[in-house]
């Protein structure tokens, strides 16, 4: 099968609404866990960089997290939820390790001296985190979120091929090895790559507008 | 009077201070001078409550609102000039007074540049505007002036002493002349 039979075939799946649909539901689930697991991953990485103790209790979990197959994942996920709702779950599972850990360390590696000057000028809790730790997070977390999302969008899509969740990119995966439809599983895969990129990529630009206003504006 | 009595402190085997007493008045200026390692710095440190005292009392300091040039700038290196200063501000007339400090010390035009760029010079002229800008009781200079030229020293130094009038001052400092520019006491520990 040649590359231009998979270029016609996704352009002939895109000019149908159910294409765009598969696309919306996968990308809201996969986002969804993933920025759960950002979230998650901060609020837990400052406890964890807080509290010593917290860190050692979160170690197990974490390391399981990132050395469990993603295909146990999905079969226990499937005791538990609805094959729509298993790509939130395997998205986050991947992202939080990631969000965590550099969490985290970026908060344990601030500057000590700068946090002395935070003391003495009693900088309120808010200022600390815009001025002194912020700064410290932002490239860390642009590094995790990168990787994260495209991991995100590999073991989400996985996740539904596995499941065979009604509607998403997975479930037309899946139908395409089902019917050895070759030009239909490679215009997925590129729909795949495609929107994996278009996403990090403007999660990224919105992060860098985020610390570009935390600066105060100045390049 | 703050007074500083017995006041004992030792990084493992090294004592740097064993029963050191100094009684400060309110509203003085005390230019401290000794040679490195002789525990300025230390002591300033135990001041701003950033170090713990092995032995000792400190008394006068309760409730006293304290403001410190470190010995290293201590700036934020990802931010502004203006950024650096307005984190410190509580209020917005210390907002407003950040240009005229600015002006003062000859950065006006660098406001909106990032502190990475400025000259070592321009910095600690930052680190001390910013010393300067929130409301304090005593001020902690840990070698002000290091980095600055002469006409700049005397600028800053003029500055400093308006802005600290009948306020307690305690400056680590090198040599005399430094001493001579914030008109203080000198005092060799």
């Amino acid at each position: 099968m040649s590359p231009a039979a998979a270029l016609y075939r996704l352009f002939f799946l895109a000019r149908e609404g159910s294409f765009w649909q598969s696309v919306a539901f996968s990308a809201v689930r996969i986002l969804g866990g993933f920025f759960l697991a950002l979230l998650a991953g901060i609020l837990t990485g400052a406890l964890a960089a807080r509290y010593r103790n917290f860190r050692h209790l979160m170690a197990p979990l974490v390391m399981a997290m990132k050395s469990t197959p993603v295909a146990s994942f999905v079969i226990l996920a499937l005791f538990w939820f609805s094959a729509s709702g298993l790509s939130v779950f395997i998205s986050f599972l991947i992202a939080f390790p990631l969000v965590y850990g550099n969490t985290w360390q970026s908060i344990v590696l601030t500057d000590q001296k700068l946090l002395e000057m935070g003391q003495v000028f009693h900088l309120s809790f808010w200022k600390k985190i815009r001025y002194l730790y912020f700064p410290q997070l932002y490239p860390n977390l642009q590094i995790a979120s990168a990787l994260g999302m495209g991991m995100c969008w590999k073991a989400g899509t996985a996740a539904e091929v596995i499941g065979v969740a009604d509607g998403s990119i997975g479930e037309r995966l899946y139908e395409a090895k089902a019917y050895l439809q070759m030009p239909d599983l490679f215009a997925w895969t590129i729909t795949i790559i495609v929107v994996s990129i278009v996403l990090e990529r403007l999660f990224l630009a919105l992060l860098g507008w985020i610390e570009r206003k935390n600066r105060g504006g100045v390049a | 009077m703050i007074r500083i009595s017995h006041l004992e402190k030792a990084f493992g085997d090294k004592k740097v201070f064993a029963d050191f007493s100094l009684d400060i008045s309110e509203g003085e200026t005390l230019c401290l001078m000794a040679a490195s390692g002789r525990g300025k710095t230390t002591l300033f440190r135990i001041l701003l409550g950033l170090e713990q005292k092995d032995g000792g009392t400190i008394t006068g300091l309760e409730g006293k609102r304290l403001s410190a040039v470190f010995q290293e700038d201590r700036l934020l290196p990802e931010f502004t000039v203006k950024e650096n200063l307005y984190a410190v501000c509580v209020s917005q007339k210390q907002k407003q007074s950040v240009r005229e400090i600015l002006k003062a010390f000859g950065l006006e035009e660098w406001m909106g540049k990032k502190v990475s760029v400025l000259s070592g010079g321009m910095m600690r002229r930052v680190a001390i505007a910013r010393a300067l800008l929130p409301e304090f009781d005593m001020l902690i200079l840990d070698e002000p002036f290091q980095g600055l030229d002469e006409n700049t020293r005397k600028t800053v130094a003029d500055y400093v002493k308006e802005a600290a009038k009948g306020k307690t001052v305690l400056a680590a400092i090198h040599d005399e002349a430094d001493a001579c520019l914030l008109e203080g006491k000198i005092l060799e520990i």
